[in-house]
C-alpha cells in the first residue's frame, strides 16, 4: 500500500470537497463534517482503491454518498415540507392570489448585469429557510440538475409528493427574494 | 372539460413545464391562464430566473476551511 499523507489530501482536496457540499447542504458544519467522514472513509478503505479512476474523483464519489444519505435522513421526515392546509400563505380559498402575496415586477432584476454576489448571498439565506426535505428536492433539481424521476427514486418520495414540494420551495424562495433581494 | 385553472394550480403547473411535465391538456389550460393573469405571467418569469441563477450557484462561492479546521481533519487521520 502507497505511503498516505494526511496533510496532502487534507491540502489537496479539502477546500474542493467543501465548495461542494457546502451549498448542497447549506449549512457550514454539517458540510465539514461530511468531508471530514469522507477523508475518513477513505482512508480506512485506502486498500479497496483500485486506481481506475483518479484519487479526486474516488473522494468526489465518496462525498456524493454521505450527502445522499444526508438527504435521505430528510425525506424520512417528509412530513413536515407538505404543506397543510392552515399554512397556505400565498393563495387565498379560491386558489387565486392572496393579497400582498403576489409577485411584483422585478423590473432589472432578471437582467443580465445583477449583482451576483449579493444575489447568491441573499439566495443562501432564503435557502436556509426551507424545510431540510424541500432544500434536498431543490438541491438536487436546481443546483445538480437532476429529474424528478431520479430525485424521487433516491429520496424514495412519489412524484406527486416531489411536484408539492418543489412548487412549495419555489414559491417561498421568490418571496423570500422579493423582500430581502429586490426592494432597495 | 374543466379549462379554468386558478393561480395556486397555474404556478404548479409553471414549475414542472420547466421540467417538460405538462400533459397536452395543462399546457392548454396553463396558455389560457397566461393570457389573463399577469401575476402568474411574473411568477414564470421569476421562477425561470431563480433556476438559472441556482444552476450557476457553485462558482460564486468563496467558502473554504479555516486552517484550524484542517489541522483537525489532519490529526484525525493520523490517528486512524
Amino acid at each position: 500500500m502507497a505511503q498516505l499523507d494526511a496533510t496532502k489530501w487534507v491540502n489537496d482536496y479539502g477546500d474542493m470537497l467543501y465548495r461542494y457540499a457546502y451549498p448542497r447542504v447549506n449549512d457550514k458544519e454539517v458540510a465539514k463534517d461530511l468531508v471530514q467522514d469522507t477523508f475518513l472513509a477513505a482512508w480506512r478503505n485506502h486498500d479497496n482503491f483500485k486506481g481506475e479512476i483518479s484519487e479526486k474523483n474516488w473522494l468526489f464519489t465518496i462525498l456524493k454518498n454521505k450527502i445522499i444519505d444526508h438527504y435521505r435522513k430528510a425525506s424520512t421526515r417528509l412530513t413536515e415540507g407538505l404543506p397543510d392546509n392552515t399554512d397556505d400563505t400565498y393563495f387565498d380559498d379560491a386558489g387565486h392570489w392572496a393579497k400582498q402575496a403576489g409577485p411584483n415586477d422585478w423590473g432589472t432584476g432578471l437582467s443580465e448585469t445583477v449583482e451576483r454576489k449579493e444575489f447568491y448571498e441573499i439566495l443562501d439565506k432564503c435557502r436556509k429557510k426551507l424545510k431540510d426535505i424541500q432544500s434536498a428536492v431543490f438541491t438536487m433539481k436546481y443546483l445538480d440538475g437532476l429529474d424528478s424521476e431520479a430525485i424521487c427514486k433516491e429520496l424514495n418520495i412519489t412524484a406527486s409528493n416531489f411536484w408539492v414540494l418543489v412548487h412549495r420551495a419555489k414559491l417561498q424562495l421568490r418571496a423570500c427574494l422579493e423582500r430581502n433581494w429586490t426592494t432597495k | 372539460m374543466k379549462m379554468r385553472i386558478t393561480c395556486r394550480e397555474a404556478t404548479e403547473f409553471i414549475v414542472k413545464r420547466e421540467e417538460g411535465k405538462l400533459t397536452f391538456k395543462q399546457r392548454v389550460q396553463l396558455w389560457l391562464h397566461m393570457g389573463i393573469c399577469g401575476l402568474c405571467k411574473l411568477f414564470a418569469k421569476q421562477s425561470k430566473f431563480i433556476s438559472k441563477m441556482s444552476s450557476h450557484l457553485e462558482g460564486h462561492l468563496e467558502e473554504s476551511l479555516t486552517i484550524e479546521e484542517k489541522t483537525q481533519m489532519i490529526e484525525s487521520l493520523q490517528k486512524q
